[in-house]
C-alpha cells in the first residue's frame, strides 16, 4: 500500500524526534513522523498500581519488556546493559529525568586531552538550543552552580531529602563540589503539566505527568501545529532512487502490513542503537553495506557510559523512596580532566535516592548485603530505607570495535534482524571507574554510613547510547556533517545522538535533545539549498 | 496480581516443592513476616520463574541438594532472588510487618521536607572549575 507523499518524514518519536519535529513545524512542511511503540495512557503507569515495582511491561530492558512493539537487542557481549523504551516519547518515558548539560570541554576532547575526537561544534553553537529545550520540558534546579555554565530560568529545585542532605553533608566534609541536580520536573505548574508529587520511581513512567517525557512535551504541541504522528509503524528499511537519494521508506503497521511511504527528506531520530540498526538494515544495489555507510562507520564507536555502583548504608530513615529517584544531587568534583588521577576525562557523580522494598531487596541481595537464611528479616531492616546509593556516570571514549550490527538469528515480531551490540570497557574507563568507585566510598563514609558495599560495575544497565553515527567534516571519518546531514545520501538526516563525537560524563538527553533542536534550525536556514554540495 | 493459572506453570510439582522449600531457605518465616514459600507470595515467584523455564529447571535437575545454591547454580541464583523478591516485598502481610505503606505510590504520593539551602553556602563561595573552553568552534 501507498500512501500520499510528505515533505518530511521522521523515524522515531522520542526524545530527538519530538524536538525535531516540533521545531520544523515553522517549515508549515507536510511532516510524518513514524512511531513503532503506542502512546502511554498515565493510568497505565504502574505507580498507579499495587504492584508498581514488578511490571515486566514497563521494565527498562526491551529483552525483559517483550512489548511487540520492542525490538530485543543481543547484548551477551557486553558488561553495560542497554535500556529504553519504544513508544511515544522514546526513552523519556522511562528516565529519571536527570538533565545535566554536557560542558564546554566535551566538544573539544582531542585538543585539550589527545583523546577520543573533537565535534565539529561548540558548546557556544548549541548553547540557544539548549535553552530552547530547556523552555519546553521545564528544567527544575538552583542557578550559580560552579561546576557548569550559568544558565537561566530554572523552576524551583527539587528537594533534596533526608538522604540527599546526609550525602551533601558528606560532600560538605571532603570539600567537594556538589549541587542539586537539575531535573527534567515540574516542581511548580508547568505548561500544562501538574507538580511532582514525589512518587519516587520515575523511572517506571510519571503517572503523575510532572516529568518532562516528549509525549506531553513536545508532542502535544508538535501535533496541535500540524504533525501527523503514526503510531505502530515500523520502519523496515529506508529505500532509496537511482540517484543515490531517500524516497521514503517501506514500514509494517499495527496489523503486520508492509506499507509504503514517500517522502522528500528522511530523518531517523531511533536512538543510537536503533538508528544504525534501521541503516544497516536498509540495503540496496546502491548502499550494500547499509544506507549512509561509506565510511564503515555506520554502527561503530558505541558509547554506553562506563558506571561505577556504589551503594552506603547508614544508622538512621533516609525517607530515600520518597522523591524522584533519580535526581538528588549531583557532584562536579571529578568531571574536568586531571591526568595525575591516572585517566583522562571524568565523570559526574550523581546520588540515587533509595528505592522500593523490591528494588532494594533485589540490590541488596545483588551486591551481598542482604543475606539468604535466618539473618533476612533483620539485615533488611537494617538497610531498608537507610541506603544511599552513587552512580558515577564516566565518559567512555569511541572506540571502532564497540559497535551495533545485524543480529545474525534474532528478530522482531515482524521479523527485521535485531540489534547486536559488542562492547568493551576501554583501559581509560576502567581506570577511571576504579577512581570513581574509590571516591564514592570515601564520600558515602564521610556522611556516616556504617557500611559501603564493593562498588558494582559489570551488568550495570544505561540508557545512554550514544556515537553509532558520528558527525564530522570529514566523509571518510563520520557519518553525518557538522548539521546532522549524512555524507553519502543527501536527504538523509539523523537527529539523535548517534551523531554523538563523544560521549561526555553526564546522562545525554539534554544534549541530544539540543543537537536536534541545532540539526533542524540549520535545516530551516538551509531550505533553499538543502541538498547542495 | 497473579495472572499465570495453575495448569500453565511450567514446572512439575516436585520442581514446585523444590523451589518452594529453596523459597522459605532464603525468606524463612518469623512473626509477623510470612516465609517467601507461603502459597500466595509463591505463587507469584512461580509466575516469575516461568520465564526462565530452561534455567530453572536445568538446575534443579542437577542439584543434590538446595544448599549453597549461591556458589554453585550462581546464574540461577541471581534469577531466583530476584523473582523471590518481587513476589514478597509487595505483600501486604510483609509490607504491614515493616511498617511501610500498602498503597500503590499515586495519587497521594510523598511530602519531602523543605530543604535548608544554607547546606549549599560552602560550594557557593567557590569559584567557577568548569574549564571554560571551546565557546565558538576552534575557540580554545
Ligand atoms: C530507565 C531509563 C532511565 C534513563 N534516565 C535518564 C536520565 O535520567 N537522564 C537522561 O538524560 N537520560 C536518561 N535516559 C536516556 C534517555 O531516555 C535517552 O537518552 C533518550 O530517550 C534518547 O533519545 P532518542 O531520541 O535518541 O531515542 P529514544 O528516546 O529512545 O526514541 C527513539 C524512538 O524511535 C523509535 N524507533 C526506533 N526504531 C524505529 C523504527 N525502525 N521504526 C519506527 N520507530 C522506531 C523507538 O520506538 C523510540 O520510541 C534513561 C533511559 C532509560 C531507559
Amino acid at each position: 500500500m501507498t500512501n500520499d507523499i510528505v515533505d518530511v518524514l521522521i523515524i522515531g518519536a522520542g526524545a530527538s524526534g519530538a524536538a525535531m519535529a516540533w521545531s520544523l513545524t515553522d517549515t508549515r512542511m507536510k511532516i510524518l513522523c513514524l512511531e513503532q511503540g503506542d502512546w502511554v495512557k498515565p493510568t497505565d503507569y504502574p505507580t498507579n498500581g499495587r504492584d508498581w515495582e514488578s511490571r515486566p511491561d514497563f521494565a527498562g530492558s526491551p529483552n525483559v519488556r517483550c512489548r511487540p512493539e520492542d525490538y530485543p537487542i543481543n547484548d551477551a557481549n557486553s558488561p553495560i546493559k542497554p535500556v529504553n523504551f519504544n513508544g511515544v516519547g522514546g526513552g523519556t518515558v522511562l528516565y529519571m529525568a536527570h538533565f545535566p548539560r554536557f560542558h564546554p570541554s566535551d566538544f573539544r576532547t582531542k585538543t585539550l586531552d589527545g583523546v577520543g575526537e573533537d565535534w565539529p561544534l561548540s558548546y557556544g553553537d548549541l548553547e540557544p538550543f539548549f535553552a530552547e529545550n530547556d523552555r519546553m520540558m521545564g528544567v527544575a534546579g538552583i542557578p550559580g552552580d560552579p561546576g557548569v555554565p550559568a544558565k537561566e530560568g530554572l523552576l524551583p529545585p527539587v528537594p533534596l531529602g533526608v538522604l540527599g542532605e546526609t550525602v551533601a553533608n558528606g560532600f560538605n566534609q571532603l570539600d567537594w563540589h556538589w549541587w542539586p541536580s537539575e531535573s527534567a520536573i515540574a516542581t511548580e505548574a508547568f505548561r500544562g503539566r501538574d507538580k511532582c508529587l514525589n512518587l519516587g520511581p520515575c523511572a517506571t513512567g510519571c503517572a503523575q505527568g510532572a516529568k518532562a517525557s516528549t509525549d506531553i512535551t513536545y508532542w502535544p504541541e508538535a501535533i496541535r501545529r500540524g504533525v501527523e504522528l503514526r503510531t505502530r509503524c515500523r520502519v523496515r528499511e529506508i529505500t532509496v532512487r537511482a540517484d543515490g537519494f531517500a524516497d521514503g521508506v517501506i514500514y509494517v503497521d499495527a496489523d503486520g502490513i508492509a506499507q509504503r511511504q514517500k517522502a522528500e527528506v528522511v530523518i531517523v531520530a531511533g536512538n543510537a542503537i536503533g538508528t544504525p540498526r534501521l541503516l544497516l538494515n536498509s540495503t540496496s544495489n546502491l548502499f550494500p553495506d547499509g544506507l549512509a555507510n561509506s565510511s564503515g562507520l555506520v554502527g561503530r564507536n558505541l558509547m554506553l557510559h562506563a558506571m561505577a555502583l556504589t551503594q552506603g548504608v547508614f544508622d538512621k530513615p533516609l525517607k530515600g523512596y520518597q522523591g524522584p529517584i533519580g535526581c538528588s544531587l549531583w557532584s562536579k568534583e571529578f568531571y574536568e580532566t586531571d591526568l595525575r588521577r591516572g585517566f583522562a576525562r571524568g565523570y559526574t557523580m550523581e546520588i540515587l535516592r533509595g528505592s522500593g522494598p523490591v528494588a532494594a531487596a533485589q540490590m541488596g541481595m545483588a551486591t551481598g548485603v542482604l543475606p539468604w537464611g535466618e539473618g533476612h528479616h533483620e539485615a533488611f531492616r537494617q538497610m531498608f530505607d537507610r541506603t544511599a546509593a552513587i552512580c558515577a556516570v564516566c565518559e567512555d571514549l569511541p572506540e571502532e570495535h564497540n559497535r551495533v550490527t545485524l543480529d545474525p538469528e534474532l528478530t522482531d515480531s515482524d521479523g527485521i534482524p535485531a540489534a547486536r551490540i559488542d562492547y568493551q570497557l576501554g583501559d581509560n574507563s576502567q581506570k577511571m571507574l576504579r577512581h570513581a568507585g574509590e571516591r564514592c566510598t570515601e564520600v558515602l563514609n564521610a556522611a556516616g554510613a556504617v557500611f559501603v558495599a564493593p562498588t558494582i560495575t559489570s551488568g550495570v544497565v544505561s540508557g545512554h547510547a550514544m556515537g553509532t553515527t558520528r558527525m564530522g567534516r570529514d566523509a571518510s571519518s563520520s557519518v553525518v556533517n557538522e548539521w546532522g546531514r549524512s555524507h553519502d545520501v543527501k536527504n538523509l538526516f539523523i537527529a539523535d545522538s548517534s551523531m554523538f563525537v563523544t560521549s561526555g560524563g553526564v546522562n545525554p538527553t539534554s544534549t541530544l535533545q539540543a543537537l536536534s533542536l541545532y540539526v533542524a534550525d540549520n535545516i530551516k536556514a538551509r531550505l533553499a539549498n538543502l541538498f547542495d554540495d | 496480581m497473579v495472572t499465570l493459572i495453575s495448569s500453565e506453570i511450567p514446572f512439575s510439582p516436585d520442581q514446585r516443592q523444590r523451589l518452594q522449600e529453596l523459597s522459605d531457605l532464603m525468606i524463612p518465616a518469623s512473626e509477623p513476616m510470612p516465609g517467601a514459600g507461603d502459597s500466595e507470595i509463591f505463587a507469584g515467584t512461580l509466575e516469575t520463574l516461568a520465564r526462565h523455564q530452561e534455567l530453572v529447571v536445568q538446575t534443579l535437575d542437577r542439584l543434590e541438594s538446595l544448599e549453597d545454591i549461591q556458589s554453585v547454580a550462581p546464574d540461577f541464583a541471581q534469577v531466583f532472588q530476584t523473582a523471590v523478591a518481587t513476589s514478597y516485598y509487595r505483600d501486604d502481610r510483609v509490607l504491614e510487618g515493616l511498617g511501610l505503606p500498602v498503597r500503590a505510590p499515586y495519587p497521594e504520593g510523598h511530602e519531602v521536607d523543605k530543604t535548608d539551602w544554607s547546606l549549599l553556602d560552602p560550594v557557593r563561595k567557590r569559584e567557577p572549575f568548569y574549564r571554560n573552553v571551546g565557546w565558538d568552534t576552534g575557540d580554545d
